[in-house]
């Protein structure tokens, strides 16, 4: 059932212009700020593209997310599907799924950059392995983020606005008005504070478990939201 | 109705506690090549013993590169141990509370406080978070023993060539100072945990002894050497692998030195990754000699020389006779090493001692004139503090990263921003018009 | 079997159904006849689910073939994906797409992207995806609208075989001949209240008599 969503889900994405104006500014912005970060530092490293492509995904993955549920219940398709009845959780997971593989298929060229550094120098290839794991689990739960803003609206841009903003206030959770970080929840919410171990190197199993749990929550909402559009 | 709200509740429960859990309970893998991430084993041990808030404060300008290592770092910490706190502050945002913790805010630096203690730090790294917190976590504050009796400035004395600049900065950074009449009594008492010998220049006698016999037994010292004296200090630091090698530093790069001033070296070329020398500003040395350091010292003894001069400085040895003028037969072409900090650790007795000395060509720099100077001040607490920690406390081995140039030239980077910038988004452009085109033309 | 009992529902305090009793059974063709804004959707949506009823109670044998007023698809999918992709939903096998699409004479459209179709073509395709499994229970509304004269009467023929196979059908209309041509028997509703309920044998006239109560609902 899931696997029939992503399909479907993946042909109508890609059939529309979304994926690849998305890949196109994604690849853009972050080649020429990270080649500005390279040719400031003059070292091999991967670390600075990944708070970039982050903040990047930030901004671009609500776009793949937005027509999710939103554009479904808009065009009376969603509607077909709740008749049958198909549940929310599929519907929401297989959605999911498809607007995570395509963020991480706009993504994939990054590791071009990779290549790039082998040529001319000698980069840690670790932290490039945990920057790459890190960008993708926070692709994964800015998905599950969009796909929950999608299910909350039949308006694909209050959708993305929504997805954006939520994303925008966790990315800077940590950010108090004069300090950079104190010992206490907010920051444990900030997902740029949970990027920066995955960047530098490191994978811990608390960040690793945040972005699941992330998504997990997120998903468990827009699977409620959905099965709430039954019976209204 | 009513039930599926509860299960959606429970169910958000239960990814909150997991969540609550992961952060409590957790591993992490570091895949940096020198597993430069991970705290060394002494910070872990020091972070192990922490059991009451710690607030660490680290005043650092939002422009400062370092800022966001600084705080991952913090964050490294606090994820150890929950009892550390952390904010990153900008100083000139918040002169007062800089004020209040005694930070300097054109420097920058970090302020460790617990239960009303406050010790500081010179940087933001491992090495300087991990020995303030053991300062904190240590009852009594480390005792500086400050020898006196052949001649050396003191610590009272207020004038320019006095070192009561230095005493106060030793003061805010936590050491307790004990002035030591050696020719009185040449003896260096038990409870020294580090001594500072400042150019004497009446020669030593019975207290050169005592000062050797202090340091076998697991002694700290830093040495500073003068040329304006002629009392020969190398026996003192020849056991540990440096040689001071006396003479006048001469610099020939105008880059490198005071203005006009061939014998007032500025040095920046911090040769090692010892802490003693880590993120220093430059250090004015005015009439320095040479400190030399064994390539291969003995067992247990490890000697990092600290800092040189330029390439066209050159060592005079008889600048009475030569003036600013190069001798081959006698002077020795630069760069001059001015620096050493030696580390051994020896079994005696059936317990391990381990003894540490820096010793450095110059000891004006250290006098009231010159300690505000660049980093003269940060040198001598870098490397007072290095001297003092004990065995457990010490941090010396702080995984660093290794360096990894990248040969990037004008061309190549042109070449990396139209393959990235240009190449890869027109490749996105392309494939979503054919998409666009196939789906058209059906 | 289809069947509402006692269905209510408001929109914001507005009445959009009152009280709506029917019940269709098996080998069945059942119109639900009513003016624009009668409330035929808002009761198609509470037998189905979609909606939930402030009181009264529907029961529908599942799986049910269900025909929106409105049929959407995904524009950029081919008709036969779309239609496998339904019938995955609906735990059909694939291999009932074909038969389904030849059956509301849409065979010709498999391979065309659902977002070209005409508006005839696209209920053509509605139809077919309700007939995928050739469930017990069939919930149309307004099946043929857009259909022309000879579609129509195709589709006709195809409601009364599904009945006389054993299937129960609903399907709505505001259209008087289409209800007397296809039903067994019509339900009249007028402003959320059914107002009549008859075998279009029986009543001579019926577009007097629809006129009629049509005129009575709006006095009321
Ligand atoms: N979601 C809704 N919110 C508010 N009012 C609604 C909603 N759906 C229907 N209504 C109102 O309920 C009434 C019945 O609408 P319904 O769509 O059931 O009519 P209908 O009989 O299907 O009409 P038509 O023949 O035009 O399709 C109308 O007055 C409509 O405005
Ligand atoms: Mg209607």
């Amino acid at each position: 059932m899931t696997r029939a969503v992503v399909g479907k889900e993946l042909r109508v994405l890609w059939a529309s212009p979304v994926p690849y104006v998305v890949g196109a500014l994604l690849q853009l912005v972050l080649g020429l700020l990270y080649v500005d970060q390279l040719a400031a530092r003059r070292q091999a490293l991967f670390q600075p593209a990944v708070p970039i492509a982050g903040f990047l995904l930030l901004a671009l993955t609500p776009l793949v997310c937005m027509r999710a549920v939103a554009e479904e219940a808009r065009s009376g398709t969603l509607e077909l599907l709740l008749a049958v009845p198909v549940a929310g959780r599929p519907l929401v997971v297989g959605k999911w799924l498809a607007a995570w593989i395509t963020v991480l298929v706009v993504l994939a060229p990054v590791v071009l950059f990779v290549l790039l550094l082998e040529w001319f120098g000698n980069p840690d290839l670790g932290p490039v392995l945990s920057g790459l794991v890190g960008l993708a689990l926070l692709a994964g739960a800015l998905a599950a983020l969009g796909v929950l803003a999608s299910s909350l609206t039949s308006t694909q841009p209050v959708a993305a606005m929504t997805a954006f903003f939520v994303s925008l206030l966790l990315w800077f959770a940590h950010v108090r008005a004069e300090a950079l970080s104190v010992g206490g929840v907010m920051d444990r919410l900030s997902i740029s504070e949970r990027l920066r171990g995955f960047a530098g190197g490191v994978v811990d199993t608390s960040d690793v478990a945040f972005f699941v749990l992330l998504a997990a929550a997120a998903l468990t909402l827009a699977a409620a939201a959905v099965d709430g559009r039954r019976l209204r | 109705m009513r039930r599926r709200g509860l299960l959606l509740a429970a169910a958000l429960a239960a990814i909150a506690v997991l969540g609550f859990l992961s952060d409590r309970v957790h591993g992490e893998v570091d895949l940096t090549a020198g597993h430069s991430l991970s705290l060394s084993r002494q910070t872990k041990d020091v972070l192990g013993q922490v059991h009451r808030e710690v607030k660490v404060t680290a005043f650092l300008l939002r422009g400062d590169p370092s800022r966001a290592q600084a705080a991952s770092l913090l964050a490294r910490y606090r994820r150890r141990n929950h009892w550390i706190a952390y904010r990153v502050l900008d100083p000139t945002d918040t002169p007062g509370e800089a004020a209040r913790l005694d930070i300097d805010p054109t420097e920058g630096g970090v302020a460790l406080s617990s239960r009303g203690q406050v010790e500081r730090a010179p940087t933001v790294t491992e090495s300087d978070l991990t020995a303030g917190i053991a300062r904190l976590l240590r009852h009594h504050p480390a005792t500086l023993c400050i020898a006196g009796g052949h001649g050396e400035p003191s610590v009272e004395d207020g004038a320019g060539p006095g070192l009561s600049t230095l005493a106060g900065l030793l003061v805010t950074n936590g050491y307790r100072l004990q002035p030591l009449d050696l020719l009185v009594r040449p003896a260096v008492p038990p409870g020294c945990d580090g001594l500072v010998l400042v150019n004497p220049t009446a020669p030593l006698g019975p207290a050169q002894s005592a000062i050797a016999d202090y340091l076998a037994g697991g002694g700290r010292a830093l040495v500073l050497n003068d040329p304006a004296s002629t009392v020969d200090l190398s026996p003192l630091v020849q056991l540990y692998g440096m040689t001071v090698v006396h003479g006048l530093v001469l610099e020939g790069d105008d880059g490198a030195r005071l203005p006009d001033d061939p014998l007032s070296p500025v040095v920046h070329d911090f040769t090692s990754s010892s802490p003693v020398v880590r993120h220093l500003a430059p250090v004015v040395l005015p009439t320095c000699e040479a400190v030399l350091t064994a390539s291969d010292p003995g067992r247990g003894l490890s000697v990092a020389p600290l800092a040189s001069t330029s390439r066209l400085s050159f060592l005079s040895r008889r600048p009475r006779d030569t003036g600013t003028r190069f001798d081959p037969a006698v002077d020795v072409r630069g760069p001059i090493n001015v620096g050493g900090a030696a580390d051994l650790v020896a079994n005696l007795g059936g317990h391990v001692r381990r003894t540490r000395v820096v010793a450095l060509g110059d000891s004006d720099f250290a006098t009231n004139a010159l300690v505000g100077e660049g980093g003269n001040a940060r040198l001598l607490v870098q490397a007072l503090d290095w001297l003092t920690l004990q065995e457990d406390l010490v941090s010396v081995s702080t995984n660093i990263p290794a360096l990894r140039p990248l040969s990037l030239t004008e061309a190549r980077t042109r070449y990396l921003r139209y393959v990235t910038a240009g190449v890869v988004p027109a490749l996105f452009l392309l494939a979503g018009g054919t998409v666009w085109a196939v789906r058209r033309s059906r | 079997m289809i069947e509402a009992v006692r269905l209510s529902r408001d929109f914001g305090g507005r009445e959009a159904v009152r009280e709506v009793s029917f019940s269709v059974a098996p080998g069945e063709v059942v119109a639900f006849l009513g003016p624009n804004g009668a409330g035929k959707t808002t009761t198609i949506r509470l037998l189905l689910g979609l909606l939930r009823p402030a009181a009264g109670r529907a029961d529908v044998t599942r799986p049910v073939g269900y025909v929106p007023e409105l049929f959407a698809g995904y524009d950029a999918l081919a008709v036969s994906s779309y239609l496998g992709f339904l019938a995955r939903m609906k735990r059909v096998p694939r291999a009932e797409v074909e038969p389904s699409l030849g059956a509301a004479g849409a065979a010709d459209l498999a391979g065309r992207p659902v977002g070209r179709l005409s508006k005839g073509q696209r209920q053509r395709v509605g139809l077919a995806q309700a007939l995928l499994g050739r469930p017990p229970s069939y919930v149309l509304d307004e099946p043929t609208q857009g259909l022309d004269p000879a579609q129509v009467v195709e589709a006709r023929t195809l409601l009364r075989s599904l009945a006389s196979d054993g299937a129960a059908v609903l399907i709505s209309t505001h259209l008087l001949a289409e209800a007397a041509a296809v039903a067994d028997r019509v339900v009249v509703i007028v402003r959320g209240r059914v107002v009549a309920e008859e075998r279009p044998g029986e009543a001579g006239d019926l577009e007097r008599r629809f006129l009629e109560l049509v005129g009575r609902g709006e006095l009321t």
